[in-house]
């Protein structure tokens, strides 16, 4: 296996995604992930390929690009790892968004769970009510009436 | 209905309910999240619960002590304001003077001889209470939610009218509120402690040994202080100096006078542990009167405001940490003699809030010299008015269960 190579200082570890597809990831890298972390504590042979069950390879893969970007110790400024982390998660499409979001939830990442929050929040602020719903798909369940009453409660936030 | 729904998940991931209200809603600003309560009967709820509002309180930096002011609520005489600043046009001056307050119109109930004093803010509450001591009122003004509490085992004489000093504050590790009533008795010159919690809805009553060796109003001195409530005036001898205890980490500061002595302290009182201290580390200078000090908190530290008489200039000093007081010196030009009540900072850009003469909110510029004061505000004189940094929040001035 890899991890016997001298080469490296740090151990190798293989990460399965839902789907089979195997990563070799360093150590400190698939170690961002709190599940991860907590699994290998209670694993004795740290050369069997770890379980990811609810990621597919296809997310996994850039749930490690994320982690690699951030477990090396560069010379990279905060400056650039924002730069870094906002054309990351601008280059995303909806709802590959959200499955890296349950992977991040999942895997206790708590830096990417943070940041693509933060994505969606940003992306929903300006939204409406109905927009909202949309977005969500949720199904709206007042009754006129009960949407007058809210909006009577505090109407200073339904001004502009 | 039932299949179009599900037809609709497939095309489209769905988020559990729990990220998109703990880890996504929670980033989002307050006039957002009373709107989003029209999105559906879930999203009512969750957004008016305790709990969400606890998540929002918790996850927000804007709450952190130290982060830059961007709302002060004040009072003046009956009314309520909140004012919002704009760090872009804090130099414009006299172009936005009255434009960001907006008042909070608000009916308590409360007859028309209580006086009502702003005791502090905390956590988007704010506690207003009685200056005879038999009632406070917490109210979050965003959400318009209000509730008064009455002690109805307060005893008032109104022949020996007493002084009333009080707090406001959280406790994070018990998710509590709590109030604290220091009431000086005209009639014997006692002082009796009580603290509310929220939680329980209960007063205690704070043992005397507790505090019997930090003040006491069973002084020797011939000191004494004119208090005038209800239009009667009492002497008292003077133990606390002020009607509210300043908020910093959980824990309440007083300037109090010791027992037996001429000298004044800060005293605080941890709402945690329902513990009085003496409080060295600024202490005050023995010989000075009252009114030349008063605390105020800077950047979220304990900070004491120093005002020389005399066209002598001020100073500011702010208790960093342990062994750590910075000051900032108000060099100030004699001809200006501004008579400053309350302070409060500090704004993004590093000024702080000052309330002059009870009727005017003041932007200082520390770093002027001579310090540059700019009118943001002029109120109507209509009594006493007090000013405390404000944070909007969804948080219930009530306990649900």
């Amino acid at each position: 296996m890899a991890s016997t190579s001298t080469s490296t200082l740090s151990r190798k570890l293989i990460l399965k995604s839902s789907d089979g597809e195997k990563f070799e990831v360093d150590e400190n890298v698939a170690m961002q992930s709190q599940t991860i972390k907590h699994m290998i504590e209670d694993l004795d042979d740290i050369n069997s390929p770890i379980p990811v069950s609810i990621v597919t390879g296809t997310i996994l893969s850039k749930v490690i690009e994320y982690c690699k970007k951030h477990a090396t110790e560069d010379s990279d400024s905060d400056e650039q790892l924002k730069q870094w982390d906002k054309e990351y998660a601008n280059n995303m499409d909806l709802n590959t968004l959200y499955y890296l979001l349950l992977a991040a939830n999942y895997m206790e990442i708590k830096g990417l769970l943070e940041l693509i929050t933060q994505c969606v929040a940003d992306m929903i602020k300006g939204k409406s009510p109905e927009e909202i719903r949309a977005h969500f798909n949720i199904k709206n369940d007042f009754t006129p009436q009960e949407e007058a009453n809210i909006r009577n409660e505090n109407p200073w936030a339904f001004e502009n | 209905m039932e299949d179009e729904d599900s037809a609709m998940a497939e095309q489209f991931l769905k988020l559990p309910p729990d990220i998109i209200f703990y880890h996504i809603l929670t980033k989002l600003p307050i006039k957002t999240l009373m709107q989003f309560k029209l999105v559906s009967k879930l999203w009512y709820s969750t957004l008016s619960s305790p709990q969400f509002a606890l998540a929002f309180v918790q996850s927000s930096p804007s709450f952190h002590p130290s982060s830059p002011i961007q709302y002060l609520f004040m009072k003046n005489g009956d009314n309520h304001y909140l004012y919002s600043h704009d760090d872009a046009v804090e130099d414009e001056f006299s172009t936005n003077i009255n434009k960001n307050i907006a008042k909070l119109g608000f009916d308590f109930g409360v007859d028309s001889d209580e006086n009502l004093v702003l005791i502090g803010t905390c956590n988007g509450l704010v506690c207003l209470a009685s200056e005879s001591g038999s009632f406070f009122i917490l109210w979050n003004p965003i959400i318009g939610k209000f509730r008064k509490y009455i002690d109805y085992d307060f005893v008032i004489d109104w022949s020996n009218p007493n002084r009333v000093s009080w707090g406001f504050g959280y406790v994070s590790n018990v998710d509590d509120y709590k109030v604290i009533r220091v009431t000086e008795l005209g009639a014997t010159l006692e002082i009796r402690v009580h603290v509310f919690s929220l939680k329980s809805n209960k007063w205690t009553r704070i043992a005397d040994q507790l505090y019997q060796d930090i003040f006491s109003l069973q002084s020797m001195s011939d000191e004494r202080f004119e208090f005038c409530s209800n239009g009667i005036s009492r002497w008292f001898p003077y133990s606390f100096h002020l009607t509210r205890g300043v908020l910093v980490n959980e824990t309440l500061y007083w300037i109090a006078a010791k027992i037996n002595s001429h000298n004044v302290q800060i005293v605080s009182f941890d709402l945690g542990h329902e513990v009085f201290h003496n409080y060295m580390d600024l202490n005050l200078d023995p010989g000075h009167i009252s009114e030349d000090y008063c605390l105020c908190v800077m950047g979220g530290c304990l900070s004491k405001y120093v005002d020389y008489m005399g066209g002598n200039g001020a100073a500011i000093h702010i208790f960093k940490w342990p062994g750590m007081v910075e000051t900032i010196l108000l060099d100030r030009d004699r001809s200006q003699d501004i008579d400053i009540v309350a302070l409060s900072g500090f704004t993004r850009s590093g000024k702080f809030f000052i309330l002059v003469g009870s009727a005017t909110l003041g932007l200082v510029d520390p770093s002027s010299n001579p310090v540059k004061y700019i009118q943001l505000a002029t109120l109507d004189r209509l009594g006493n008015s007090w000013i405390a940094s404000y944070v909007p929040s969804l948080t219930l001035p009530y306990t649900t269960d």
